[in-house]
């Protein structure tokens, strides 16, 4: 309770300093925020990258077929270690609207989509898309022709907006359809899919909760169920093989059955028809000899009829000529026939009238008698005539109608045979035509079976040229975007490491300076309180309560400022597409950042306290010895001494009176400047690499990526690249290869050049630290740096790499080049076909175009509709898609800058401070003296200038090594960065230290003209 | 004939927090040129605020002050500084010397900002540190230091030395030569000189004793005969 008055004594101090209370917080303050925070951006980040990640169940791998897959590739993968589930499902890159999108299948299990707006789709005609570039109620439309063997429906309506772990970046990567890059995406049912075979396979990885996304865990877990993968990888490939050769092999051998069945079925057919063509017409000869039978016999019959008729006709023309001739004996004609009978009738009828009157003996009578009887002898005869005449005439009559009947009969038979004719004619003509379909029919069969025995024959063919289909593995890198925020990650982290420590040590430095200073100070109130019999540890607390008031309230506030404040800035920064950053506060750091603090300033504390303790009261009540002002060694060179003006010798002695706070300057400026230097560093180096890598290494404008392997460019795709303004195109092999070192693998390109001048013009080879031009002659293996500097290896080491069927390959380094994005290893064709042992050939053209009337994505095009190439790629999109990327860490940039600068002020505003109060006593003299404020201040400021300047020049060297440093290691964390320093940052760097500098100067200027000459009488305290 | 410094009814407030203290009130006297002038009284009679007002670090309430015909009290900031500059020599109780500077450095501090301003190396030689001008204050004793800074103030060629309490850090016999080299300098240099202390013995070496106490002018003896320096003991 006697101590009350002691920490009381310690809460005025506070009050009565708080200039120096407050910058000793915000020193501790702004160096724990700063570690602190940057310390967890890094999980912050993951964090919520990886919380994302299992809720939308992002896949651990992803497999593509060049032939699709099938169930039994699933059930296989299911079968490996470490996987959780598999999942087949179905996307297609189609075009819509000119450009090109990804149709993705809604999965459940495996990349979830987020949905942020309506709802997921019912019908089969309904799409879920990508929010940034679609609204509900929209209408995607599938362009392509041809989709019906791939998808049900091209029209899709827009029920609900989605985000997806598939598409992280603000681009959506690229495609082998259309202009070669991806616009955006929908999702829809699963069903709408009517491949015969499944596009991809999904992964997810039994890593459980506990493993997160870009954990080493992870990557170890995942690298080898990778090999897992593998393992099975070619069996599958095979069987894939398999199943469509033995699929297609059963079609062509049922379609020649079908073909054999048909042909035999159409033969049959044909025969059938010959036949009853050939029989017709055999009929038809033999109905045409009976035809003409039957004329010769009715011609014949009427002959002989005729004959016969004229016979008839000449006995009843005979007979007319007797009774004729018998008639004009008695006189008479036919005609008077009939009146000789009457008269004849008539005379008899009158004779025997006379008779009755006669007596019968009567002469007369006699004679009538015999009249009578004469005339009766008479009409007999001509009774006789007459009957002849009947019946010749009824026999005429009858000959005439007999005649006219047979003529009739004739007439009729040989209408019959007329028309029995003219059925034979048609008939014949029926049969001709018969004749001619048949013929016709069987040149169409024989054709149409040749045909399609020519069908069968190519299907064979075709069924021996069918590629071993490939698998291609990917992670989680197929995400648009999970590779970049990866870097950035690793960047950030890579700068968490080393930048706060440095930073920390320079405020720990400066908080001990400022203790100590404060405490000797107060030596005479610490004399007094010795004398008044205060224990001396009584007397530290209280020191140690005030340095601990200010530690603790810093380190909590710094922390939670920290925490809050970084990662939220560097994540601005970030154009991921994530969910918002939660912020964590890691109680174990803070505990471990808070124990240290303590310690550290504690420790500070003590021991100033002590020292200044162990002397004896009396002493402690007087003030300190003065320091001796001495010769400083440059006066020993006496012409250049003698050169300086006075004040000169006064500012440049008084750096070396007071070293110690020199040197506490030189610490916390040339600090800042070094961090400073190396922030615009690390910029130059992000914002170099894209022309450094695409116009100075890279020197080609473009890369068309071939469909088709080949050997030498063919005049068909001459001729389209000189229609394409193509010029000086150069055949390479870039192929994907694994380099694999002590369980650190890192992806790499092989490089063929076809021909070593196309490669010296594209590829602008230079040793990455002597930057020497690096040929590639026979047996050369140039890796680029980042190889080198993983693996620590370099020319003569052999570095094995492995290709995607697992095999190995060793080759010897002979040259390390620069590079700055991705990996590669060059060689030329002869070496790899020496140590690859295969025939090299090309799948890449990379060349210059002339055309500038032509957009790159209509170029890309123009070369994906020629069905030469896949994709092509600019280098001039190159640069710009390295600095979009690496634009992420533009808030590490700024952060280091700001919190540099806070650092130096502080740093700065406390030497300034102390140099003052130190040296008020002085400051007020030269006032007494007629020291006009100006040359007051300059006295003040030169020193401090100077300090300053050695500081920067001082803080340069630093910072070149402590940007080396980082670099090096974001290098073998994450990407090679430019290393060379713009001297444009040089002057930044400085010139911000130095206002800085300067700032504080006229902060001292307003302290300085404060400063009371009545100072100057007081005596020492 | 004209005095050199004229105090004329001069009065000085201050103002602290509420409470107004009235250090000097109706306060005149003059110095006439080459005078040597012992300013005595003890401490809170305003010794000090005279000093002030005199040596241009501060400006009165009210009253004027000539110097050399020049009304001071009408001085802005910058001409007091000027005036400290041109017109006036001060030696501290306790010397003020830079101690990162050595003696010749310390006197050159001065000269190199006075137009006519002497030697600095003669004038040492004068106040009898020739063999020691090299040397930084801390390899120097107080009487040397105190030497050194008189040196200082008056290798300026100031119209006024001022010196405050200058034998207040010393022991009597250091004192005392300092108090003759002040009187030889004063004499010989016909160096206006106004010291300020509280030791009577002092003023017997003085042209002219102003007697202050309560912030006024109690008296203003002047010797006829002023005892030499190495006359007095105290």
């Amino acid at each position: 309770m006697s101590y009350i008055l002691l920490y009381k004594n310690t809460l005025l101090k506070i009050k009565k300093s708080l200039g120096r209370y407050i910058s000793l917080l915000i020193i501790i303050m702004v160096g724990v925020g700063f570690y602190a925070g940057i310390q967890m951006t890094t999980p912050d980040v993951i964090k919520i990258a990886d919380t994302y990640y299992k809720e939308q169940e992002l896949m651990d791998f992803k497999i593509v077929s060049s032939m699709g897959l099938t169930d039994d590739d699933v059930s296989a993968l299911k079968l490996l270690d470490g996987v959780k589930d598999v999942v087949a499902s179905y996307s297609l890159d189609v075009q819509s609207r000119g450009m090109v999108i990804r149709v993705h299948a809604i999965e459940e299990k495996v990349n979830v989509v987020k949905l942020s707006e309506g709802r997921m789709p019912i019908l089969d005609t309904e799409c879920v898309a990508d929010n940034r570039k679609h609204k509900v109620g929209d209408i995607v439309e599938i362009t392509d022709k041809d989709m019906e063997d791939k998808i049900k429906n091209t029209e899709f309506t827009v029920v609900g907006l989605i985000e997806s772990a598939l598409y992280l970046a603000e681009d959506y990567g690229s495609t082998t359809a259309g202009n070669g890059k991806l616009s955006s995406f929908i999702f829809i049912n699963k069903d709408n899919f009517v491949l015969e075979a499944y596009t991809e396979i999904y992964i997810i990885a039994k890593t459980g909760n506990g493993i997160a996304a870009y954990s080493n865990e992870y990557k170890v877990f995942t690298v080898k169920l990778d090999e897992e993968i593998n393992r099975i990888k070619s069996d599958r490939e095979s069987a894939r093989y398999y199943e469509i050769y033995n699929n297609a092999s059963g079609i062509i051998a049922e379609k020649e059955t079908e073909l054999n069945t048909q042909k035999a079925k159409a033969e049959k057919e044909f025969y059938d028809a010959k036949k009853e063509l050939d029989t017709n017409s055999k009929k038809l000869q033999e109905g045409k000899k009976e035809l003409e039978e039957q004329e010769r016999l009715i011609t014949e019959t009427i002959k002989t009829q005729n004959e016969e008729f004229d016979l008839a006709k000449q006995q009843i023309a005979n007979n007319w000529k007797e009774i004729n001739f018998a008639l004009s004996y008695m006189g008479l004609t036919q005609e008077t026939l009939d009146l000789a009978i009457d008269d004849l009738n008539s005379t008899i009828a009158y004779m025997q009238m006379q008779l009755e009157g006669l007596p019968v003996d009567s002469i007369e009578y006699a004679t009538i008698s015999n009249a009578i009887l004469e005339s009766l002898e008479q009409l007999e005869i001509v009774m006789q005539l007459k009957s002849g005449i009947d019946t010749l005439s009824v026999q005429e009559r009858q000959l005439d109608e007999g005649i006219a009947l047979f003529n009739t009969e004739m007439e009729k038979a040989k209408k019959e045979i007329e028309n029995a004719k003219n059925e034979i004619l048609t008939n014949e003509k029926k049969l001709s035509d018969g004749y001619i379909e048949y013929y016709s029919n069987l040149a169409k069969f024989n054709t149409e079976i040749a045909d399609a025995k020519k069908q069968l024959e190519e299907a064979k063919d075709e069924l021996s040229d069918i590629d071993q289909p490939a698998w291609y593995i990917f992670n989680r890198d197929a995400a648009v975007g999970y590779a970049e925020l990866e870097s950035s990650i690793q960047i950030v982290a890579t700068v968490a490491t080393v930048f706060p420590l440095f930073f920390i040590l320079i405020a720990m430095l400066m908080t001990s300076n400022s203790m100590a200073r404060m405490i000797t100070e107060e030596r005479g109130e610490l004399g007094t309180l010795t004398s008044l019999g205060y224990k001396d540890r009584n007397i530290v607390s209280t020191y140690l309560l005030y340095v601990l008031s200010a530690t603790g309230i810093g380190a909590v506030a710094g922390f939670f400022i920290g925490c809050n404040i970084i990662p939220q800035v560097i994540w601005s920064n970030f154009v991921f597409r994530l969910p918002p950053l939660v912020l964590q506060y890691n109680m174990q750091t803070f505990g471990i950042i808070f124990a240290v603090t303590f310690a550290l300033m504690s420790a500070v504390t003590i021991v100033t306290c002590i020292r200044e303790l162990k002397q004896k009261p009396a002493a402690l009540l007087r003030p300190p010895p003065p320091k001796h002002g001495q010769q400083i060694f440059l006066e020993k060179i006496s012409f250049v001494w003698r050169r300086l003006s006075f004040t000169w010798k006064v500012t440049i002695r008084n750096m070396f009176r007071y070293k110690k706070r020199a040197f506490m300057t030189i610490v916390g400026v040339a600090g800042c400047a070094a961090l400073l230097l190396t922030a615009f560093g690390i910029h130059d180096g992000i914002s170099g690499i894209g022309q450094k890598q695409y116009g100075d290494i890279i020197q080609y404008d473009n890369m068309i990526i071939l469909k088709t392997e080949t050997n030498a460019i063919d005049k068909e795709l001459k001729t389209f690249l000189d229609s394409q303004q193509i010029t000086d195109p150069l055949l390479i092999r870039q192929s994907a290869y694994k380099i694999e070192i002590n369980k650190k693998t890192l992806e790499t390109y092989l490089i063929v050049p076809q021909n070593n001048e196309g490669f010296e013009k594209y590829f602008n080879l230079k040793n990455s630290t002597t930057k020497n031009h690096l040929t590639l002659n026979d047996n050369d293996v140039v890796i680029t740096q980042r190889i080198a500097k993983v693996y620590k290896i370099g020319n003569n080491d052999v570095i094995t790499i492995k290709d995607t069927s697992n095999n190995r390959y060793n080759l010897t380094i002979t040259g390390v080049a620069e590079n700055y994005i991705s990996n590669y290893i060059y060689i030329n064709a002869q070496t790899y076909e020496e140590q690859i042992g295969k025939q090299v050939t090309f799948n890449t053209i990379v060349s210059n175009n002339k055309a500038e009337d032509i957009s790159s994505s209509e170029l890309t095009e123009n070369f994906i509709d020629s069905g030469f190439a896949i994709n092509m790629f600019f280098s001039k999109d190159g640069i710009e898609s390295v600095r979009n990327h690496l634009d992420n860490l533009s808030g590490v940039i700024i952060l280091i800058l700001v919190v540099s600068s806070i650092l130096a002020i502080v740093v700065l505003y406390n030497l300034t401070a102390i140099n003052i109060s130190e040296r008020t006593r002085e400051i007020a003299t030269l006032k007494v003296l007629g020291f006009r404020d100006s040359e007051t201040n300059a006295y003040i400021y030169r020193e401090a200038i100077i300090l300053t300047t050695i500081s920067i020049a001082i803080g340069m060297v630093i910072g070149i090594l402590l940007h080396t440093f980082i670099l090096d290691l974001i290098e073998i964390n994450a990407i090679s960065l430019y290393k060379n320093i713009n001297w444009i940052s040089f002057i930044m760097s400085g010139t911000i230290t130095m206002a800085i500098s300067i700032l504080m100067q006229a902060i001292t200027y307003f302290k300085l003209k404060k400063i009371d000459m009545i100072q100057s009488l007081k005596s020492v305290e | 004939m004209v005095p050199l410094i004229e105090f004329k009814n001069i009065k000085k407030e201050y103002v602290i927090g509420d409470v107004k203290i009235t250090a000097l009130d109706n306060c005149s006297f003059s110095v006439d040129k080459g005078e040597l002038v012992v300013i005595l009284g003890p401490s809170g009679a305003g010794k000090t605020t005279i000093l002030n007002l005199l040596g241009g670090m501060d400006g009165p309430s009210d009253g004027q002050i000539f110097v050399d015909n020049e009304k001071v009290h009408e001085f802005s900031k910058r001409q007091l500084v000027e005036y400290r500059r041109r017109d006036i020599g001060f030696v501290f109780q306790f010397y003020n010397l830079v101690g990162n500077l050595t003696a010749l450095e310390n006197v050159e501090l001065a000269c190199q900002i006075c137009p006519n301003s002497f030697k600095p190396k003669a004038i040492l030689e004068q106040v009898g540190l020739s063999d020691r001008i090299a040397n930084f204050p801390s390899q120097l004793s107080g009487g040397e230091q105190q030497r050194v800074a008189i040196a200082r103030a008056i290798a300026k060629n100031p119209k006024i030395l001022l010196c405050d309490e200058p034998t207040g850090a010393l022991d009597s016999d250091t004192g005392q030569r300092i108090i003759s080299l002040l009187q030889k300098t004063c004499k010989e240099m016909n160096m206006t000189t106004v010291l300020i202390t509280h030791n009577t013995v002092i003023a017997d070496i003085a042209d002219k004793v102003i007697k202050v106490r309560n912030g006024t002018v109690k008296s203003v003896l002047i010797n006829e005969e002023p005892k030499k320096a190495d006359e007095i003991a105290w």
